[in-house]
């Protein structure tokens, strides 16, 4: 149980960045006991003035910090399978959430050099909305660019037959007329803004 | 040309430009061991070599590997040439021996260094094995790395919607963008899984700097424990591998305040320059950097106008010492600071405007999560614990060995963000636990070294070995 505790490899994910999870050994996260550790070496301080006890301390950060290696051990050996042997797109398109890499691949097949695009995306998490420029670059995302991206987006429907995108913001229904530049599948596709 | 050669080239030509540069700085009586300029000379040639790529776009010049790479070794030969016929006149081309002082060799030794070695691997091989991943390496540094490779220079036009490269935090400065978009160049190829190999690299650099400065004073086995140590705290082999610009923030500061420490010990006008600069540098990766140079001078001044404690250290901090602490750092940064002053750019990270006045008010409700931030020990295990441990019980160790100021200096640096995170807008991004910890990897390099140096010099002291 302890082993699966300390070697479970953490997957890599962007909130760790700000906060990393803390560390559990047989179900109890190892800052308690650290904490208890301390508590009775910090009286032992006080009250009886020995220096010498940081080396306890050091000891015990020492071994903590085997721990953590360990753990990237494992680490090294969990994201050699995931990422191994991967090309680049390939290994953009894993780290990138629903295949939506791919689906920008495929749009950029499809755009003129350039050309703005407005995008309809998930709202909630931002995360699409916020990528999307990274991999679309040289196209500017912009709400009213003759392209447009539909990438799962909710409360989204295109009518191919009427050529007409319904928008369906919270009550406030928006129609444009489009047709189908081209579609990865059915909540996946590109389309252009009719002129007239 | 092979493409690992170019791969190895966009590495190199950095460091050759700081390794030069360094060489023609250290001339005269002897400042760094030749192993201590080698680990030193990328911290300086990235910072040196990306403000120049800066400069030079003012110009609109369009970056090119090929002029750009004759330029660089163009002055880094004349440094070299200078350097040769300066302080070898009789030229020796051997290589410089390894100084085996640096490492007792013995089995516990050896055990420790496979222990850096591996953990070292680790954070290559995470870095490397996938592309950007995190948040803000995309929104802010590999999106405007991406646009200046496209470009070929930075697009320095308001109108342009790619006006610095475009994402997120306009106002954030330019170095590890840049950095990244000359590998890039280098390359041609955009391959943002190799791009993440600066953090990494800056990370070795900084620990066998480290150890190197650090083994003098208490001995190889104590300092290779501390290295093993450093490299584990877990937030900074995450973020080593994550391709952000904290770590490389902490890391210079770490570099600034050893090369402080020297000047302190050895006297030399030189040390007090070279850790103004590195302070500098810092502010040309990130604004922190900049607010943490600017407290360091304002405590510095402090301590020099009441002249009260710090005895051992008086005669060193007189007001030319503070100057030169301040002006190589500051002239490094001017050119940036008044670009971003002229667009109005501003330096909170909130956007463009102060948010200073905005936000003004106590915000007590804040307390609560930094309380919780510090306490928690997934991000940087021990650190803070022992740092304040040693800092109450080893007074005289830290007398002795003239430390105290060290203390002060990240005390007031903690200090600093906590009056931010106070009275400023910026208190949101405590609430939602996405900057404390990020703010406190900037100092922590030089917490652990200082905090190493205290325990290390008492064991040393009671003869532990």
């Amino acid at each position: 149980m302890w082993a699966v505790d300390i070697l479970s490899p953490f997957i890599p994910h962007p909130s760790y960045i700000n906060n990393l999870p803390p560390l559990y050994i047989m179900g109890l996260p190892v800052d308690i006991m650290i904490y208890l550790v301390f508590g009775i070496l910090i009286v032992l301080f006080l009250f009886k003035k020995q220096k010498e006890y940081i080396k306890v301390i050091i000891i015990l950060w020492f071994i903590i910090s085997l721990l953590y290696t360990t753990q990237a051990g494992v680490q090294v050996y969990a994201e050699g399978v995931i990422f191994g042997g991967k090309s680049l797109d390939e290994l953009r398109n894993i780290t990138t959430s629903n295949n939506f890499y791919n689906f920008l691949k495929f749009a950029q097949t499809h755009l003129p050099n350039n050309e703005p695009v407005m995008l309809l995306v998930p709202k909630n998490p931002l995360y699409f909305s916020q990528k999307a420029p990274y991999y679309l670059y040289p196209h500017l995302i912009k709400n009213n660019a003759s392209y447009i991206l539909v990438f799962n987006a909710v409360n989204v429907k295109f009518n191919e037959e009427e050529q007409k995108l319904i928008i369906d913001d919270n009550g406030k229904v928006e129609t444009i007329k489009a047709q189908l530049l081209a579609k990865l599948n059915d909540n996946e596709y590109v389309l252009i803004k009719n002129k007239y | 040309m092979p493409i690992v050669i170019l791969y190895i080239w966009s590495i190199f030509l950095p460091f050759l430009l700081g390794f030069a540069l360094l060489s023609v700085f250290s001339m005269g009586k002897r400042l760094f061991t030749f192993s201590q300029k080698i680990f030193l000379s990328f911290f300086v040639g990235a910072s040196i070599f990306s403000m120049s790529l800066f400069l030079l776009s003012i110009f609109h010049l369009k970056w090119d590997r090929v002029w750009i790479s004759i330029l660089f070794s163009f002055i880094s030969a004349i440094c070299f040439i200078y350097y040769i016929k300066k302080i070898n006149k009789n030229l020796n081309l051997t290589i410089p021996k390894i100084n085996r002082a640096h490492l007792r060799i013995n089995l516990v030794n050896y055990l420790l260094v496979a222990l850096i070695i591996f953990k070292l691997f680790s954070i290559f091989f995470i870095a490397l094995d996938k592309p950007v991943l995190n948040f803000d390496a995309w929104t802010n540094w590999s999106l405007r790395a991406k646009v200046f490779y496209f470009e070929k220079g930075i697009p320095l036009n308001r109108n342009d919607p790619y006006f610095l490269g475009g994402g997120g935090h306009i106002n954030y400065p330019l170095q590890i963008p840049i950095l990244e978009s000359w590998i890039y160049t280098s390359t041609g190829v955009w391959d943002d899984k190799f791009v993440k190999i600066i953090s990494p690299l800056l990370l070795l650099f900084f620990l066998i700097f480290f150890y190197l400065f650090i083994y003098q004073f208490i001995g190889s086995t104590k300092a290779l424990i501390f290295s093993f140590i450093f490299i584990s705290i877990p937030l900074i082999s995450y973020h080593a591998a994550a391709d952000y610009a904290d770590l490389p923030v902490g890391l210079y500061i770490g570099i600034a305040t050893m090369l402080f420490y020297l000047y302190l010990t050895r006297t030399d006008n030189r040390y007090l320059m070279l850790s103004s600069l590195m302070f500098g540098f810092a502010g040309w990766i990130k604004n922190e950097g900049s607010f943490l140079f600017a407290i360091v001078i304002l405590v510095l001044m402090a301590i020099f106008v009441r002249q009260k404690g710090f005895k051992n250290i008086k005669k060193l901090l007189n007001l030319r010492s503070i100057i030169l602490a301040l002006v190589p750092g500051l002239i490094f940064l001017l050119p940036w600071l008044i670009f971003k002053s002229k667009l109005g750019l501003g330096m909170s990270n909130l956007g463009t405007e102060s948010n200073l006045i905005g936000g003004i008010g106590i915000h007590f409700e804040i307390v609560p999560n930094i309380l919780k931030n510090l306490l928690s020990l997934s991000n940087f295990s021990l650190l803070w614990i022992v740092a304040i441990i040693s800092y109450l019980f080893y007074q005289k160790e830290i007398k002795e060995s003239k430390l105290g100021i060290f203390i002060t200096l990240v005390f007031c640096c903690f200090l600093g963000y906590i009056f931010i995170y106070l009275f400023t807008d910026n208190y949101v991004m405590i609430l939602n636990d996405t900057i404390v910890q990020r703010n406190l990897l900037t100092i922590a390099p030089s917490i652990f070294w200082v905090t190493a140096f205290i325990i290390g010099n008492y064991l040393r002291n009671k003869g532990t070995k």
